[in-house]
Order: structure tokens, then C-alpha cells, then sequence
């Protein structure tokens, strides 16, 4: 007993009866608590000692071997064993072994922590293929059936951290998540896009499927906030590209050939020449193989030192200089070397309404809109030469 | 249901035979066990809470989740979460303490009023706990459009709930005893 009583006071024992080793009121001490989930007495319950089992507590009594009792309320409670004092001794040395009682104190609150994909997972999705998708998020979990832990999970240890549940909760997690993702994707459509509106729903779904998982072993999953879901660079690159193209309504040769304009215009103006052709070299990289005639033109233009408006079609028919014999794409207005007014495509006849020359196979007049093909009668359908005013067939006034 | 407080009383052992013949301390004992029936009580409806009403909403994720309901996930959670806040405010309520010579007295009368208070409840739980149990059915059924229903109609039963024990509340503060 007084041994007993050295180590407990060395550890902070739960006694708080000074110097009444028969009668003792054991509790859980707070050095002790923290973020343990579970704590043993460190001795052998006596009889009549006495425990305190507060609000966020369980308390197990084992005599035994056997869970004799989950005290789920608080309270104070006197326990029974046939370790009387005096009495254990000569039982002991009259049948050779005492009763072995053991108190366990698990705790009721819920804990905190943080879950985190160690190693990316690997996703498919329809719109970027395989993705390496990083998931973090927060998590809470609390003992709901303290017995089960015991028995079931961490066994009758002295004294158990919660980073060894932790530990397991996480992977159980990373598990889970994987497996939602998995059947979202399936069976929702819901690529790595989609994912970010409908985080708290992912959320709920998991916390759904964990609850099989951890309550045989005494441990829920209370709640999951702040999940993450990151794509890699590259993936979160792709994206930003596709939401420029799309708001500037280009396509991929437009927007690459845009952006190496803009690498031109900053090295030249960080120096000159050599800046340029750094750009250009770069632009050239960065737009990659296999972008056929259309980039090869894009490119000759810059390489001649007259890059393609952005915006611009690049590969469209081109017209000269008349002045400097510059090639620039059709419609530019004014030559982008000399400035002299560029020279017209061959005309096509004028348009009906207002007179404009029109392009060959241009639809649509560009000054008035009026369309450019010959009008119709709109009583009897017969096809008018342009600037007609009276149909020739049925003399409906147009 | 039995009544506690008769339980509590017929199962004084004897030392609390011995403080109940102890002059002044009678009334102690005798509030003490009726602060002791209630806390049970409520540790009782605490329980019928988890096991009529919050389980069954639990087993209603776990169906719309293995549907893959995304668009209810959200409402369950919410009701998951109301169902929880009652069963612990029930588990970890008041129970009418006053000192030993407070400016207040919490007397044996108004701690049976708490009693009978917190048992009424048992009353409104049962209702609960039926309409959990049509949910579970739909969604057993797949039906979630009657789950979203149900779930409407859990919420509004808790938020009443709810209501009710604040009044619980107010009353100890009229005791005095807050």
C-alpha cells in the first residue's frame, strides 16, 4: 500500500485522502488528462475505494478480468472487491494470489485534430485525366463506448494518447474520402471541378460511411469541417488557363499567342532586342508541339517581327502592306510596321443599303449588317437581283 | 415510466437512514435525493433522445449517403446537429442547487415541480422519436422526398423541444437557484 501511495503521489495520483491508505476518493487528475483519452488507476482497487467519475467521464471497473461495471454517470462510487486490508495479506498468504480490481477512466469529450492526405491521391477525372488531388480538412471524434475501446482497441493499457487513435482515425479517413470521391465520380459525374461546391455534402457523406467504421471500436467521428480539396499546380494552371480563354472567348493557339505577344511587349521593355527574342523563345516553349500551321504561321509573324493582334485569327488570310509589303491578317486597318493605310481585299460588289464594299463571301454588310445575298421576295420567294423594288414575278412591293 | 423518486427513497442505504434522523440534516438528504431522481430522469430522456430520435437520423445519413442524396446531406446534418445540442442540454441540465443558507431556498416542492417538469418531456420525445421512425422508413424505401418532409417536421419538433427547456431554465432562475 504505501508503496502504492509513493508512486501515486509521484505521478499525481488521484488520491484525496492524505494519509488513509483503506478509505481513498481516487479521480482522474488533471496532469494525467489532457489529451489521453484513457487513464488506469495506477493501483489495484481496494475494497470500499472510492471513485469519482465526473460529467466528462466514463469509469470502467474491471475485478478480474471482467468488466463488471461502465459507470456512465457522474458521481462518486464505492467499490467492491474482497481486497479488505489486513484480510488481502492473509489471503494472499494463505491461497497464494489477491483479487485483481482495475478502474479505468475514459473520457466523454470530444477531441480535435487535423487529417491530411500524406501521399496525393490519384483521381480520374473526366476533364484533366489523372489528378493528384491533396486533401486536408479537420475532423472531431469522441469515445462513445468506452468498453468497446478497451476491449476492442487499445487493450488494457496504462495509459493511452489519443495520437495512437488519431493515427488510425486518419487513415480510416483517407480511406473513406478516396472512396466518396471515387463513387461520386462514378456515379455523379462530379469531376474535380465540381468538387469545391460541394465540400460540406462530401463532408456529410463521409461522416456518414465512417460511423461503420469506427463505432465497433467504441469511437465516433462527431463532425468534419474545413475540407480541402487542392489540386497540383499544374492541374490548378489548367484551370485558370481554361477560365481566361473562356471569359476572352479564344481558343488555346489565340490565348498562347497572346500571351507571347505580352512576353514581347515586357522584354522589350525590359531590353530591347534581346529581351524580345527571350520572350519569343519562351512564348514558343510555352506553346508547345503539335499546334500544326496555324501556330507555325503565328509564329513566322512574330519571327518577322510583326506578331499577331491577339484576339486575332491567326492562320485567316493575310493582306500586304502596299507601301512596305508587310503581311498582316485580314481586316487590320492600318500597317503595323509604316502605318500606311493597308489595302483592301479585292471587293466583292456593294451592299444593297448603304454601298460598302463587300468582301468576297462576307455574308453580312460591315458597316449597315444587312445580309449580303440576294433578297427574296417575301410573298412569292423568288430570288431578286440586289436593289430591286418591286418583285418581278408576282410585283409585291419589297 | 417509475417513479424515481420513490426508487431513490426505498433504496436509502443506511447511512442515509442515519442522515435522515440527523436533525438539519433531513432536508438535506431528502432534496439531495430528489436532485438524485431527476438527474437520473433526465439521464433516462437523454437516453430515449439518443436512441428514438438522433440514431434513427444517423441511420437516415447512412442511407442517404450510400445514395449519394448530396442535395439532403446538408438538411440531415442540420437536424443531426439540433437533435445532439437537445439530448446534451437534457444530459447536462441544472439541478437545483442552493446553498446552505442561500438567499433563495430551492425547496422540496419546487424540485418536484422539476421533476415533473423534465418528465413531460418523455411525452414529446415519444412524438420525436414516431416521426424518426416514418423517416427511417422512407428512406429505407428510397423514398428521400418524404425523409425531406419528415426532416422538416423533426426540426420544427425540436426547435420546440428546445423552447420548452428553456422555460426549464427560466423557472430555476426564478428559483433562485441560477
Amino acid at each position: 500500500m504505501a508503496l502504492f501511495s509513493k508512486v501515486n503521489k509521484k505521478i499525481g495520483s488521484g488520491s484525496d485522502i492524505e494519509g488513509a491508505d483503506s478509505r481513498k476518493g481516487f479521480y482522474w487528475v488533471e496532469d494525467q488528462k489532457g489529451d489521453n483519452v484513457m487513464w488506469r488507476l495506477p493501483r489495484n482497487v481496494m475494497w470500499n475505494d472510492n471513485v469519482l467519475v465526473r460529467e466528462d467521464e466514463y469509469g470502467i471497473f474491471f475485478r478480474d478480468g471482467k468488466a463488471l461495471a461502465v459507470f456512465d454517470r457522474p458521481d462518486r462510487y464505492a467499490l467492491t472487491t474482497q481486497n479488505i486490508p489486513v484480510l488481502k495479506d492473509i489471503a494472499g498468504t494463505v491461497l497464494g494470489n489477491v483479487q485483481i480490481g482495475e478502474f479505468f477512466w475514459v473520457q466523454k469529450r470530444e477531441f480535435r485534430d487535423k487529417f491530411g492526405t500524406s501521399q496525393p491521391l490519384a483521381f480520374r477525372d473526366v476533364d484533366f485525366g489523372v489528378v493528384q488531388l491533396r486533401i486536408f480538412g479537420q475532423f472531431s471524434y469522441k469515445i462513445v463506448a468506452p468498453l468497446l475501446l478497451i476491449t476492442e482497441f487499445v487493450g488494457t493499457k496504462g495509459l493511452t494518447k489519443s495520437e495512437e487513435i488519431v493515427d488510425w482515425l486518419k487513415a480510416q479517413i483517407v480511406v473513406v474520402l478516396n472512396d466518396t470521391l471515387g463513387e461520386l465520380k462514378a456515379k455523379k459525374q462530379m469531376g474535380v471541378l465540381d468538387m469545391p461546391a460541394y465540400l460540406q455534402e462530401i463532408e456529410q457523406l463521409c461522416l456518414a460511411k465512417l460511423g461503420r467504421e469506427t463505432e465497433i471500436y467504441g469511437v465516433k467521428i462527431m463532425k468534419f469541417a474545413g475540407l480541402n480539396i487542392n489540386m497540383p499546380e499544374e492541374v490548378q494552371e489548367a484551370i485558370n488557363k481554361r477560365g481566361a480563354m473562356s471569359a476572352l472567348g479564344v481558343n488555346y493557339i489565340q490565348y498562347q499567342s497572346g500571351k507571347a505577344i505580352e512576353g514581347i511587349g515586357a522584354g522589350a521593355a525590359q531590353g530591347g532586342g534581346e529581351g524580345a527574342g527571350f520572350a519569343m523563345m519562351g512564348a514558343g516553349m510555352g506553346a508547345g508541339v503539335g499546334m500544326g500551321n496555324m501556330m507555325a504561321q503565328g509564329m513566322a509573324g512574330m519571327a518577322a517581327g510583326q506578331p499577331a493582334p491577339f484576339g486575332g485569327q491567326p492562320g485567316a488570310s493575310q493582306i500586304q502592306c502596299p507601301k512596305c509589303g508587310t503581311a498582316a491578317p485580314a481586316g487590320t486597318k492600318f500597317c503595323p510596321e509604316c502605318g500606311t493605310a493597308m489595302a483592301p481585299p479585292a471587293a466583292a460588289g456593294k451592299c444593297a443599303k448603304c454601298g460598302a464594299a463587300l468582301t468576297a463571301g462576307a455574308k453580312f454588310c460591315p458597316e449597315c449588317g444587312t445580309p449580303t445575298g440576294s433578297p427574296k421576295c417575301p410573298a412569292c420567294g423568288a430570288e431578286l437581283p440586289a436593289g430591286t423594288k418591286f418583285c418581278s414575278e408576282c410585283g409585291q412591293k419589297i | 415510466m417509475t417513479d424515481l423518486r420513490n426508487k431513490v427513497e426505498d433504496d436509502r442505504g443506511l447511512l442515509k437512514k442515519i442522515q435522515l434522523g440527523i436533525p438539519g440534516f433531513r432536508g438535506y438528504r431528502q432534496k439531495e435525493d430528489l436532485r438524485i431522481a431527476d438527474s437520473l430522469l433526465r439521464v433516462q430522456i437523454a437516453d430515449l433522445l439518443k436512441s428514438d430520435v438522433l440514431q434513427p437520423l444517423e441511420l437516415i445519413r447512412e442511407r442517404a449517403g450510400n445514395a449519394l442524396e448530396l442535395d439532403m446531406m446538408n438538411d440531415i446534418a442540420t437536424v443531426i446537429s439540433a437533435a445532439k445540442t437537445a439530448e446534451s442540454r437534457v444530459r447536462h441540465a441544472e439541478q437545483g442547487y442552493s446553498g446552505i443558507s442561500p438567499a433563495y431556498r430551492v425547496t422540496d416542492v419546487e424540485l418536484n415541480t422539476l421533476y415533473e417538469f423534465d418528465l413531460a418531456l418523455v411525452e414529446g420525445i415519444n412524438g420525436l422519436g414516431e416521426l424518426c421512425k416514418t423517416a427511417l422508413a422512407s428512406s429505407d424505401a428510397g423514398d428521400f422526398g418524404l425523409v425531406k418532409a419528415d426532416l422538416r417536421d423533426i426540426r420544427s419538433g425540436l426547435s420546440e423541444l428546445s423552447s420548452v427547456f428553456e422555460k426549464r431554465i427560466t423557472t430555476m432562475a426564478g428559483l433562485g437557484a441560477l
